[in-house]
């Protein structure tokens, strides 16, 4: 195996501990009400920039069809659910990206 | 979706990944990365992200590749995890290698599709289910990427799209699931909704701030921080959500 290959392995398993392995052992010392806002807040807080972060790299990247596909996404989740309203969005935003 | 398995409610993630796994492998096999080499990464290294990142930098013609930097860089970019990590390993039961094997293949995908009820079998089922699609799709790239047309090539390049969307979506209903939840006292249901969706806009504008101003690689901590202080401070909120 190239060495380029191993060493990355090694190097995002090391970010894996990091960033994934050692947070899931960090005892939780924390009052009642602040173990209960990790459990219930900090959730919606990483879901909201996970969505403006998933967003933003979009648009920034190609404007005119990220934003016209993701709100095609939208109005469709509801009536098509996840996967249908995915594989119609993406196919506009590819039709889109080549015009 | 809570009636659902779990294979049923990941499937449907799993499927919109596979592309993107399929473009890694595809562009991994062009670098000249073997199927072993892919495979190793798809299950020791699993970072979508971090991933495609290391793959820019090692290419053969970067002849000067300063891993520290690297490694910094690919851990800025995953520095989200953390939080996700601490919250969503409150329910996982079980000996420390079971702990740190469905830490360490916590993805936003399952993170985003495990509910509160679920435990550690059902966040198994689906963390274990994201690990095998993208091992399997990345692995099937690398294995086809000289066999593909380049007109194939091209259009798979530009195919981040679909997981963006996926994650966007899965985001939604979470934050939906929270602004629909009834106050504590369960009596002020009106004013503490209003509540929440003032804090989640005060959010959005607040994450939109600082990958303005930090950079979409540096915002993470800082953005969440400073949402989870919002939301503790205009949202009002005691009961369980996803990942409670």
């Amino acid at each position: 195996m190239d060495e380029r290959v191993i060493i990355g392995v090694a190097l995002l398993f090391g970010v894996s501990v990091i960033v994934r392995i050692l947070p899931a052992f960090v005892p939780f010392n924390f009052s009642a009400r602040t173990q209960s806002n990790i459990k219930n807040i900090l959730p919606v807080a990483i879901f909201v920039n996970l969505m403006v972060y998933c967003a933003t790299q979009e648009i920034v990247q190609d404007a005119v069809p990220a934003v016209t596909a993701l709100a095609v996404l939208l109005a469709l989740f509801k009536p098509l659910g996840l996967l249908l309203s995915i594989i119609a969005a993406t196919a506009l935003y590819v039709l889109l990206a080549q015009v | 979706m809570p009636d659902k398995t779990p294979f049923a409610r990941i499937l449907p993630v799993v499927l919109a990944l596979t592309p993107i796994g399929f473009l890694f492998g595809v562009l991994a096999g062009q670098a000249d990365w073997s199927a072993w080499g892919v495979l190793a990464m798809a299950l020791l290294g699993f970072t979508g992200s971090g991933q495609f990142t290391y793959l820019g930098f090692a290419h053969p013609d970067n002849a000067q590749m300063e891993y520290l930097a690297v490694f910094l860089i690919i851990l800025g970019i995953n520095l989200r995890y953390i939080p996700m990590s601490m919250s969503a390993s409150t329910r996982i039961k079980g000996g420390a290698f079971i702990k740190a094997a469905l830490a360490h293949w916590l993805a936003d995908e399952s993170y985003a599709t495990e509910r509160a009820p679920d435990d550690t079998r059902r966040r198994a089922v689906i963390r274990l289910s994201v690990v095998a699609f993208w091992t399997l799709s990345t692995v099937c790239g690398a294995l086809l990427s000289g066999a593909l047309p380049p007109a194939v090539q091209s259009l798979l390049s530009g195919m981040t799209f679909p997981i963006s969307a996926i994650l966007i979506l899965l985001s939604i209903d979470n934050i939906l699931a929270y602004l629909k939840r009834r106050g504590f006292e369960g009596g002020f249901k009106y004013r503490l909704h209003r509540q929440k969706l003032f804090a989640t806009a005060a959010c959005i504008a607040a994450s939109l701030l600082c990958i303005t101003v930090i950079g979409a690689k540096y915002f993470w901590l800082p953005a969440i921080a400073l949402c989870y202080f919002i939301l503790i401070r205009l949202g009002g909120d005691r009961e369980e959500t996803a990942h409670g």
